[in-house]
């Protein structure tokens, strides 16, 4: 594969500016070391990087790839048991490895600043907003109270918080998650930093708060010339806010490269695994695969000798790769990779795929939900945690929800499964209404042929117990099966979702995410059910385990005919996996519709933010910026007339705060329930506009 | 290192691409790494200690525990004969002793283990069942967990009679409450587990849920508590046979052995000096081992 690629090229020239600016950061062969009473672990051995002024860096990989080690490092905040065993970090020419403590005092919080990805556990509880962000130009400045007040007035205004002056008596408790992001940005911002290490800022935020966090970064770096080292695991993320990439694998930089050439050519296996793993644009399950990286990430300090990618590798050479560390090499422009098979892994052809093709509209109704509401009485007041849904779900399909937090699309999860009854509302099912019948008043057969999947697999399987005994209960209790069958059946699913049969004599805390989940599906399995809800089941896994469960649950699904309601906040995933989707919003439905239509125009609007605020992993694709305004309201006190009044961004008038939408029906079974009449809806813009990724784009187009 | 056969990555197609990981190892029992705990070890082996002796008190060269030489009184301290000395009765320390570890190694854990499946049961009932259920076992254990504990084993005692069974339902009934808020406040957090929800969704009954899906998750905190709680108890049994409340005389028993050896503490006071010895040292060795394997359970 020749190298002279016009993207390649293009990323190159653009790094080159970079490359023109002074080295800020430089970190040469930096090997850290864990000395626990366990022993000696290497969780960097031997880093290399280096960050010009202004420059953003992002750091992508896997958890425990030493992403946060990395930034822990140059922070030179390792704990007690973190060693910096050899190398340099050299920050404006300055050694920190070696630095003194009183040397370090003027480096870290006014020079170097960080962000973590938990912002509650960032601040202080006890303690107003104010009385925080002073500190740090009281102590580091010697500055005068006063002067810190207006300073921290002022930092605060520069995020983009209203009434500054109100907010700084405020306590953490009485903010939103996004407030407490951008009140730990100011505070890293106080002082005016060189660099600014983010870890992660934005995990665990919702899609439209995460996008705004991720504009101030972008418009904070512009305005300030900060440099950056942005960490991530979402590439989607890192394609937007970097200008170069380190994809890290177990404690190695394996590939660095600039934003476009990387996303244009991975030449690491790892990295093309990565990105094979999350679905691309516009591709569905009917026409490709996710491909998923088969094992799982190393222990830190259990690396493997040569390449530490080589046990999962696709390409590996048994005999080479296995024998002696990878020295990086040159694939391009300011692009290094440690492969040896670099040249024959350029361009990864996505694995084509045919399952059936998307069911007829008409198809037989699963389950059908008829102004189904639940409500919480709590002594403020009520949450109507889901308020007259109205929705289908068809024999064999794939009915994904989706909705930020708060949306109201796990209570209905629930009331499906049965684990909480409804409060208003009809739930049919095989001609049965169920929504007021919780499962111990369902009936056997009810039960077994509605299972669900849960969210997080820390707590699906009883820690206590073997992986296979909850299978075996499922198959004893469900009456599936006779009680000789039930070691065979054991077995079969265990086969059914590719474990090995010693699973079942393992306990929980000896599998990896991964298998935890498939047991999971196992036990749902188990019962032959007709419909199977999964709550987010990989939205706790790492991308390349994510592919390997979304694959199996759609094959498992696919083969047996089973309905499926998949609850998701990830809309990427969702236009892969789903024949129909449902759009929530503070317990209502927003929109619902075959997934290529609601993927294009006509959108509601809220459906329309939500897509634009989805960073997509790829650096040169355009994408129209819709951002909501204010926060999420009160769930008590929703807006009277339709719920996404007080953030839409085209509304029309006082009529969309008091009147309840009315349903505008875009044909083909695509609903949406907004004011705005269906030509004003229709004449919406696509969100993206899907640049081929080898034309050459205009410098920094994807940054813009 | 495992070699893996080349592929291309197009072969890596939806079934092929989940690869058998490998399934770590299983992480050994509490009980298999005690060893490794000096602090645990240490109280460990002086409950088999002391254990051990009352096991084989029969069979020891000892004068029976009730026997009075009236020879002996005259010089009560320890010697050839007596070994550890004699009561202000005549009878001998060590043997009181043996036979003494014998009472207190059996009314302990048998009024603990009473107290913890009484306890257990009102901690899984209350937070399995929120609101009214709740709410009773709760208040109730408040009510009885307000009184000082020392006030309530007197006054229980003297008005049913010091025996041996008194003892036993004394300490159930003031050690139960405090079992069943640490099982509640587990119960609490296990109970929205997705597991239980699992459990549910194959229907399994309540009771089923509480007992094998709760109750085996809450070991960990109550094995350590199970240990603290025998030291409390070999105090409290102390504590009431020195008040004249504990297992009736002529019975051996430690706090009724430091009892009768005040009046003539000034002149021979390690007549009450072993008998504390005694006590001390098994209060220790619970504490000790309860300590260790906190530090176990917490090392992971």
């Amino acid at each position: 594969m020749p190298t002279d690629i016009p993207g390649a090229r293009e990323g190159g020239a653009r790094s080159g500016q970079a490359a023109a600016r002074p080295t800020l950061l430089e970190i040469r062969h930096l090997r850290v070391e864990y000395h626990t009473i366990r022993g000696r672990m290497v969780a960097l051995p031997d880093l290399s990087l280096s960050l010009a002024e202004g420059e953003s860096f992002g750091l992508v990989g896997e958890s425990g790839c030493g992403k946060s080690t990395l930034a822990m490092a140059i922070m030179r905040h390792l704990g007690p048991s973190g060693i910096i065993a050899g190398g340099e970090i050299l920050f404006a020419g300055q050694d920190i490895a070696r630095a003194s403590e009183a040397a370090l005092e003027r480096i870290r919080g006014r020079r170097i600043s960080i962000v973590y990805q938990e912002p509650a556990s960032a601040l202080n509880p006890a303690m107003t907003i104010g009385r925080q962000l002073i500190e740090v130009p009281m102590l580091h400045q010697g500055m005068q109270r006063k002067k810190a007040w207006r300073r921290a007035a002022e930092v605060l205004a520069e995020v983009h918080i209203p009434d500054p002056e109100a907010f700084l008596e405020c306590y953490p408790h009485q903010l939103s998650g996004g407030q407490k992001q951008r009140v730990v940005i100011a505070m890293a911002l106080l002082a005016d930093p060189a660099l600014l290490l983010l870890d992660e800022p934005t995990t665990g935020l919702d899609v439209t708060v995460e996008a705004a966090v991720l504009d101030l970064i972008d418009e904070i770096r512009h305005r300030r010339g900060t440099a950056l080292l942005y960490i991530s695991h979402n590439l989607g993320v890192i394609a937007r806010v970097a200008d170069r990439v380190g994809v890290m694998y177990a404690g190695e930089l394996v590939e660095d490269a600039p934003v476009t050439s990387l996303f244009a050519e991975p030449r690491h296996p790892y990295t093309r695994g990565l990105m094979q793993a999350i679905p691309r644009l516009g591709s569905n399950k009917h026409d490709s695969a996710l491909v998923s990286i088969p094992g799982s990430v190393p222990a830190a300090g259990a690396a493997p000798r040569g390449c530490v990618f080589a046990p999962r590798c696709p390409l590996v050479l048994p005999g080479r790769c296995d024998t002696e560390p990878i020295p990086p090499v040159d694939a391009g422009p300011m692009h290094r990779v440690k492969c040896l098979r670099w040249q024959e892994s350029a361009h990864p052809a996505p694995p084509r795929q045919s399952r059936p093709a998307v069911l007829a509209a008409d198809g037989e109704i699963a389950i059908e939900a008829g102004k189904l509401s639940r409500f919480y009485h709590l002594r403020s007041g009520v949450v109507r945690a889901n308020d007259g849904l109205d929705l289908v779900a068809r024999r064999g399909e794939v009915l994904a929800v989706v909705g930020e937090s708060g949306s109201g699309k796990s209570t209905f999860a629930r009331i499906l499964a049965g684990l909480e009854p409804a409060s208003e509302g009809t739930l049919l099912y095989a001609g049965t209404d169920i929504a007021s019948k919780p499962v111990h008043r369902r009936s056997a057969r009810q039960v077994a042929e509605i299972q669900m999947v849960f969210q997080n697999p820390e707590g699906t399987l009883n820690p206590s117990f073997s992986a296979g005994w909850p299978i075996a209960r499922a198959l004893k209790k469900l009456g599936r099966g006779s009680s000789r069958e039930i070691d065979s059946r054991i077995r079969s699913l265990l086969g059914l979702v590719r474990l090995p049969e010693s699973v079942r004599h393992s306990l929980p805390r000896q599998l990896s995410g991964g298998q935890k989940q498939r047991v999971a599906i196992a036990r749902a399995f188990a019962g032959r059910p007709e419909i199977l809800i999964a709550d987010e089941p990989t939205s706790a896994l790492d991308v390349s385990v994510q592919a390997a469960v979304v694959n199996l649950l759609l094959e498992i699904q696919a083969e047996r005919g089973t309905t499926m309601v998949f609850i998701s906040h990830d809309l990427g995933l969702v236009r892969y996996i789903a024949d129909h989707v449902v759009v929530m919003y503070l317990g209502r439905v927003m929109e619902v519709g075959p997934t290529a239509a609601l993927y294009a125009p006509p959108f509601h609007p809220y459906t329309e933010a939500l897509l634009s605020a989805v960073p997509s992993p790829d650096p040169t694709a355009a994408s129209r910026r819709i951002r909501l305004e204010g926060e999420l309201p009160s769930r008590i006190h929703p807006p009277k007339g339709c719920r996404f009044a007080t953030r839409c961004p085209r509304k029309l008038g006082a009529m969309c705060e008091t009147e309840p939408p009315p349903v505008r029906d875009a044909g083909g079974g695509h609903l949406i329930f907004c004011h705005i009449p269906l030509p004003g809806l229709s004449a919406a813009e696509p969100v993206r506009s899907g640049v081929p990724r080898a034309r050459p784009t205009p410098a920094g187009a994807g940054q813009s | 290192m495992r070699p893996t056969p080349l592929r291309a990555p197009s072969d890596l197609a939806a079934g092929a691409t989940i690869g058998v990981e490998e399934i770590a190892t299983a992480r050994p029992s509490l009980l298999k790494r005690l060893p490794s705990s000096g602090v645990a070890m240490t109280g460990l082996g002086i409950i088999l200690f002391w254990a051990i002796l009352a096991l084989i008190a029969p069979l020891l060269p000892l004068p029976s525990p009730t026997a009075q030489d009236y020879l002996a009184i005259a010089h009560p301290g320890p010697g050839l004969h007596h070994l550890l000395g004699v009561d202000p009765l005549g009878r001998d320390t060590l043997s009181r002793l043996v036979w003494g570890a014998r009472v207190v190694l059996v009314v302990a854990p048998l009024s603990v283990l009473v107290a913890y499946i009484v306890g257990a049961t009102m901690g899984l009932l209350a937070g399995f069942y929120p609101g009214f259920v709740d709410a009773v076992i709760s208040r109730t254990s408040d009510v009885i967990l307000a009184f000082p504990v020392v006030v309530l084993y007197v006054v229980l005692i003297a008005a049913v009679g010091a025996s041996a069974l008194n003892i036993v339902v004394a300490v159930v009934l003031a050690s139960a409450p405090a079992v069943s808020r640490i099982v509640r406040g587990l119960a609490m957090q296990l109970v929205r587990q997705d597991f239980v929800a699992a459990a549910h969704l194959r229907r399994e009954t309540a009771l089923f849920i509480m007992a094998i899906e709760i109750l085996p998750n809450c070991r960990g905190p109550l094995i350590t508590d199970f240990c603290l709680r025998l030291g409390y108890t070999v105090i409290t049994i102390g504590t009431l046979g020195f008040l004249g409340l504990g297992i009736p005389p002529p019975s051996p028993d430690w706090g009724g052995m430091v009892q009768e050896a005040t009046p003539m503490l000034t002149v021979f006071p390690e007549m009450a000096l072993f008998p504390v010895i005694a006590l001390v040292s098994l209060v220790l060795g619970f504490n000790l081992l309860a300590d260790g394997l906190n530090e176990l359970s917490r090392a992971d």
